[in-house]
């Protein structure tokens, strides 16, 4: 989800999603990049020369070749292609230390955040694509000349900032790196193949009456991402990538809609399941969406809770990652919860997180937060976080803050959005881990030890949020779809719907205590001021003393009034019909 | 909007036309499924103690599109899509009274949940699953809303011409099945011509951005309701959209266009006429940077010709203050206080009274497919609501104001339906009311050359230096390239006018100082033609001879203001969609007491720092 103003709400989205990366290739030059250095330095000329005095500029184009197909139910709702170049102009004016980049502070402070992309020509026209470069170049300065002029004003009239860091990290070496071109027109796949498995996977949701959504797509991607700027970086990197994702939605009869999804990401097709692998998943989800149709409602809930790998990354995303991002430590509308905590333990001695870009797959999972050069042409680095439960770093950007003036090369953002410090692949370890049989008999010491009848298994989620500013609660909520309870006293566990896990970060840290042996990856999309980007969640499963858990808001809808037609026994003949 | 006078088919254009029989086939398989789904819910369909339907139809928009983006000579973007859309209105109450026209407090933002996409398949199974879901959305929701309604109106006063207008009209029922054409588009034939159209705006170095776009759309629209009527309808639109744009000296934002809208892409100029029209506007725009700046506030009269003549009676007439009947809904909460603004009052009340001189009459004619060899692209024989519009309906006869065009809504204008829904081409598009082909026949009156001396005459008898002649007036379907910030980028594509007071006539982008003395004309920029009064109406002076031209109106949108970012979208995007409306007008036209002034601009950007890469 993105930012609705700039209140400087971050509510971060983890959508399933995937994507991936450098394939076949033919070695040519690229002459993409050489005409767009050549109207850089051309533009750089005059700009730097002007009042205010440009003094940064990057071009960046995204060129994208896609496939996509879904299917419904067992039947084809959408199948295309697409190409398409898009430009992102980032454009600095003053100086390091100060440019118009810089936040504006105070109550009245409003920003829409609108991406600000161009469509470039996808055809190799020298002219036509340096003249749509060049109007776009010319609106950037404008609108950067308008605002440095605004940052002085408040800059003068508003108290200084508690952070006196400069604007824009100056120490970056220049790099040089280009992917050989991508020959996408072998790379994309026969849609009709994958029309006809598309609808056969979503056909398996007709099984029962009651799932009224059950979809199957596929999304392929081969995509090259350019990057140069005055400072002399000249970037072109690959990114080739297929997600398969299912979805199902059945309906109870109290009206609540409950979700279900599998998602599936490789590099390339031959990291997908089998046909069969994904059908028996589409029989388990509709086996489960039934389960979870008779399962009864829990009510809000205070106790210990296990969360699967999956569901931990998700948490610890949510709650950790997006606040040790580090242009929020700057910003004053952001509520800075671990900026004061280095050197201090804020997680038990035993667990440690990192965040590695450079990490291109992990025990034969492909990770979709693998990169090689960030939006800021800064090369991707492992950054060690937390280590034995100690603070110890943060992600950045070239946004510097206090006593970190360097980025590590996590300065992300989707096509049109300015970067900022954004999640890669997060990773979390424990140097104690325990058996699922260990971390079960741990949930259960537990609940007697609190005298509670159950805890909660939380074993799949959909995605969460969270706000990480100021002037609202700084909460999150992560968004389950498969809850169950576990009983103290030896009865089955039992699946139950209708809740979302929510609470603070700092009280939730403190209440993990114990951590699985065996990491699960979740591969989502993240959603936040910058747009959406590519992550992934590592972690083991996590035992939580407290967690809390609210009811979900429900739909207000009946199920539907007849029968599904073709379910429908009296369903009118072609002989019976008045027309 | 295109000036079609003489149809040129020169071009091997690499299409053809077939009737499918195989789709035919295929298509039984939509229309089946539809009258099943539609049976079924209409006998059963019900919940305990509140009123069942009444009335369901459903119609399903198969559409397929080719769009492709050029600028400088170089594609931006290619799309071919096929979407299929279903549209599911469901009554309940009676024909007197439905859930229809009322907007509660809480319905004013809330997406229409009977307008989905469907599976582009022809499963009978698939199909009927997505109409059931469609229909029990439907349902529920009018369910509520009758009694919403009900509640509201109890509390509520109805206008007193509101009293005796039912809330539905009857229909006949029909079925009319058309066969179903399909056009093959030689798409990289299309790319090749693009890119060379669009390269001719490359010479121009003082344009500083340009857009050429080719669309091409077929849809076949299939339409069932409870009453009986079954209709299938093929629909094409081509279009071919150029724009520039730049900058004057002194900052001021500059644009031109050029639009062909037909039929077939067969239909479309030659290569030559479309590169000279090109070429045409693109000195024309460029010249405009130093044409002088309106500098005075002018009252007298004004030649309109070209394209400035049909534009001209679409707002004037084919807006919600002219000819079509529109209902004012019933309001509750916050949004009754701009109810007002909603029911802008049609010409409605001045039905047997004179608005136009007495030569001139308007019809609707939406049988006439041809005038004087142009294919006419609004052109239909039954509408979206299965009516049959009557092959001429007189709106203004001999000037005087006769009838509005309307569907099954009735209002205190129109009782019945005059079939007049017209279907939009988009898959996003609503339908509307509207023409099809709006035909203004003049009995007597000058010939269009001799129009000129006529208001030279007129300027001079009022003793005026000089007088001004429109001959473009920018469509608000079409957009120009931003050559300024974000602001002033939206407030234009909001059609906010920064000028406030008297209501601008659009953006005059082609208008001419015509000196009296000798006829010279100077291009003028930064002016402002605002609407013509009701008695300077009833004095305009039409030229005898005419024309055809296509061009497009908005549809409705699903919700109140949704309707402008669509229109939004397939401006910037450059697709096509709307609905297709030809109107066949004078060549030219004189109203005699206008006003032109200088333009009030919120915004005026300050002209590039660097320079063009275009200028080697």
């Amino acid at each position: 989800m993105f930012p609705q103003n700039h209140s400087k709400t971050v509510l971060s989205f983890f959508a399933f999603l995937l994507c991936f990366m450098g394939q076949p290739l033919c070695a040519q030059q690229d002459r993409l990049i050489d005409l767009m250095s050549r109207e850089l330095d051309r533009e750089m000329q005059v700009l730097k020369a002007q009042d205010p005095p440009a003094y940064f500029l990057s071009y960046r184009i995204d060129e994208s070749v896609t496939s996509a197909v879904s299917a419904s139910l067992g039947a084809i709702k959408n199948s295309h292609d697409d190409h398409r170049r898009l430009l992102t102009v980032q454009l600095r004016v003053g100086d390091y230390t100060m440019d118009n980049t810089r936040e504006i502070r105070g109550d009245d402070a409003f920003d829409l955040n609108f991406p600000q992309f161009t469509f470039i020509p996808i055809d190799e026209d020298e002219d036509a694509i340096r003249l749509v470069i060049w109007n776009a170049t010319n609106q950037q300065y404008r609108k950067a000349a308008k605002k440095y002029q605004e940052v002085k004003a408040n800059t003068a009239v508003k108290v200084a900032a508690e952070d006196q860091s400069p604007d824009f990290a100056r120490d970056v070496t220049p790099v040089q790196h280009i992917d050989p071109l991508l020959k996408t027109a072998d790379l994309l796949p026969d849609r009709s193949i994958w029309e006809k498995k598309l609808k056969r996977y979503s056909a398996g949701f007709l099984e029962s009456e009651h799932i009224f959504e059950g979809d199957a797509s596929l999304r392929f991607s081969a995509e090259r991402r350019r990057i140069v700027t005055s400072e002399g970086s000249r970037i072109a990197e690959n990114r080739v990538a297929v997600r398969l994702l299912l979805h199902a939605t059945i309906k109870c009869d109290d009206g609540m809609e409950l979700p279900l999804h599998r998602s599936y990401f490789a590099f390339d097709f031959s990291g997908l399941p089998s046909d069969e692998e994904i059908m028996a998943d589409v029989k388990e989800m509709v086996a489960t969406l039934r389960a979870m149709r008779e399962a009864p409602v829990i009510e809000p809930y205070t106790g210990p809770a296990l969360l699967s790998g999956e569901a931990a990354g998700v948490f610890f995303h949510e709650i950790f990652g997006h606040r040790v991002e580090g242009h929020r430590q700057k910003l004053e509308s952001e509520g800075q919860t671990f900026k004061k905590k280095e050197g201090q333990s804020i997680l038990p001695s035993h667990m440690s997180v990192v965040f590695d870009p450079s990490l291109k797959s992990f025990e034969g999972q492909d990770l979709n937060g693998y990169y090689r050069f960030d939006d800021e042409g800064v090369k991707g680095q492992k950054v060690t976080v937390v280590e034995n439960g100690v603070l110890r770093d943060f992600i950045m950007n070239r946004t510097p803050f206090e006593n970190h003036p360097t980025s590590n090369g996590h300065g992300r953002a989707q096509a049109g959005y300015q970067p900022v410090a954004r999640q890669s692949n997060l990773i979390v370890t424990t140097t104690q881990p325990r058996s699922d049989a260990e971390l079960r008999e741990l949930l259960l010491e537990e609940c007697r030890r609190q005298g509670k009848e159950f805890g909660l298994l939380f074993k799949d989620v959909q995605g969460g949020f969270t706000m990480t500013g100021r002037w609202q609660p700084n909460s999150f909520n992560v968004t389950p779809t498969e809850v169950h309870r576990i009983y103290t006293d030896g009865r089955p566990d039992e699946l139950v719907r209708g809740v979302d896990l929510v609470g603070t970060p700092l009280v939730m840290f403190s209440n993990i205590t114990e951590a699985g042996a065996r990491p699960a990856v979740f591969t989502g999309t993240c959603g936040a001021e910058s747009g959406g980007v590519p992550v992934t969640a590592i972690s083991p499963a996590l035992l939580v003393s407290q967690i809390e858990v609210q009811k979900k808001s429900k739909s207000q809808e009946r199920a539907p009034i007849l029968p599904r037609p073709d379910r429908d026994r009296d369903t009118p003949q072609p002989s019976k019909r008045r027309f | 909007m295109q000036k079609i006078s003489i149809p040129i088919l020169i071009l091997i254009l690499g299409f053809h036309v077939m009737f499918d029989c195989t789709a035919q086939q295929q298509e039984s398989i939509v229309l089946q499924a539809m009258k099943d789904e539609l049976q079924r819910n209409i006998d059963r369909l019900s919940l305990e103690d509140m009123s069942t339907p009444f009335f369901i139809s459903y119609q399903v928009k198969d559409t397929r599109s080719i769009s492709i983006q050029s600028t400088a000579g170089a594609i931006t973007h290619f799309d071919s899509s096929h979407s299929r859309r279903q549209n599911v209105r469901v009554l309940v109450g009676d024909y007197t009274q439905t859930q229809e026209h009322f907007v509660g407090s809480d319905l004013a933002f809330s997406m229409d949940a009977s307008s989905q996409l469907l599976s582009l398949e022809d499963d009978y199974d698939a199909i009927r699953r997505e109409l059931w879901l469609s229909t029990d959305r439907a349902y529920k929701k009018a369910t509520e809303t009758l009694e919403k309604k009900r509640a509201a109106l109890r509390q509520q006063q109805m206008p007193e011409e509101y009293k005796d207008v039912a809330d539905f009209s009857a229909a006949e029922t029909i079925e009319h099945i058309e066969p179903v054409k399909h056009v093959t588009c030689d798409i990289p034939a299309w790319k090749k011509r693009v890119r060379e159209l669009s390269a001719i705006l490359k010479e121009y170095p003082q344009l500083y951005t340009s857009t050429l776009t080719f669309s091409f759309d077929q849809s076949t629209v299939y339409f069932v309701n409870s009453e009986g009527t079954v209709t299938v309808t093929p629909r094409m639109s081509t279009r071919i959209l150029a724009t520039a744009a730049t900058q004057a000296e002194d900052g001021e934002p500059l644009m031109d266009f050029i639009l062909y809208e037909v039929l077939t892409p067969a239909d479309l100029p030659d290569m030559e006429q479309l590169a000279a029209s090109i070429h045409h506007m693109a000195k024309t725009l460029t010249e405009k940077r130093s044409a002088v700046p309106m500098d005075e506030s002018y009252t007298g009269p004004v030649l309109f010709e070209d394209q400035a003549v049909p534009e001209l009676f679409t707002r004037l007439y084919l807006g919600s203050e002219g000819l079509i009947a529109s209902r004012m809904p019933i309001m509750e909460g916050p949004l009754a206080m701009i109810g007002a603004q909603l029911g802008k009052r049609n010409l409605g009340d001045k039905i047997g009274k004179r608005i136009l001189p007495n030569e001139i009459s308007i019809a609707s004619t939406p049988f006439v497919h041809e005038f004087q060899g142009t294919e006419l692209t609004g052109t239909f024989s039954v509408d979206a609501e299965g009516v049959q519009p009557a092959e001429k309906l007189l709106l203004i006869d001999k000037g005087n104001a006769a009838a509005l065009l309307s569907d099954r809504v009735p209002t205190p204008h129109s009782q019945a339906s005059t079939g007049h829904r017209c279907l939009g081409l988009g898959s996003f598009d609503g339908d509307g009311i509207c023409p099809g082909v709006l035909d203004i026949t003049v009995s007597d009156g000058p010939n269009a050359y001799e129009m000129k001396q006529q208001l030279l005459d007129l300027a001079a008898e009022e003793g005026l230096e000089f007088a001004y002649i429109v001959r473009r007036i920018r469509p608000d379907a079409v957009t120009g390239p931003s050559v300024s910030d974000d602001l002033s980028t939206t407030i234009s594509m909001f059609g906010m006018s920064a000028g406030g007071g008297a209501t601008p006539l659009g953006d005059p982008v082609r208008i001419y100082r015509v000196n009296v003395a000798d006829g010279t004309e100077t291009p003028v920029r930064s002016a402002e033609v605002l609407k013509p009064g009701a008695s300077a109406l009833r004095k305009l002076t039409a030229s005898i001879d005419r024309e055809a031209w296509n061009c497009t109106m908005e549809g409705d949108s699903p919700i109140p203001g949704f309707g402008a970012f669509i229109s939004i979208g397939r401006s910037v995007s450059g697709a096509s969609g709307g609905i297709p409306v030809s109107i066949i007008a004078p060549k030219a036209i004189i109203i005699s007491d206008m006003e032109v002034r200088k333009e009030k601009r919120a915004i005026t950007p300050k002209p590039p720092i660097v320079e063009s890469p275009l200028y080697k």
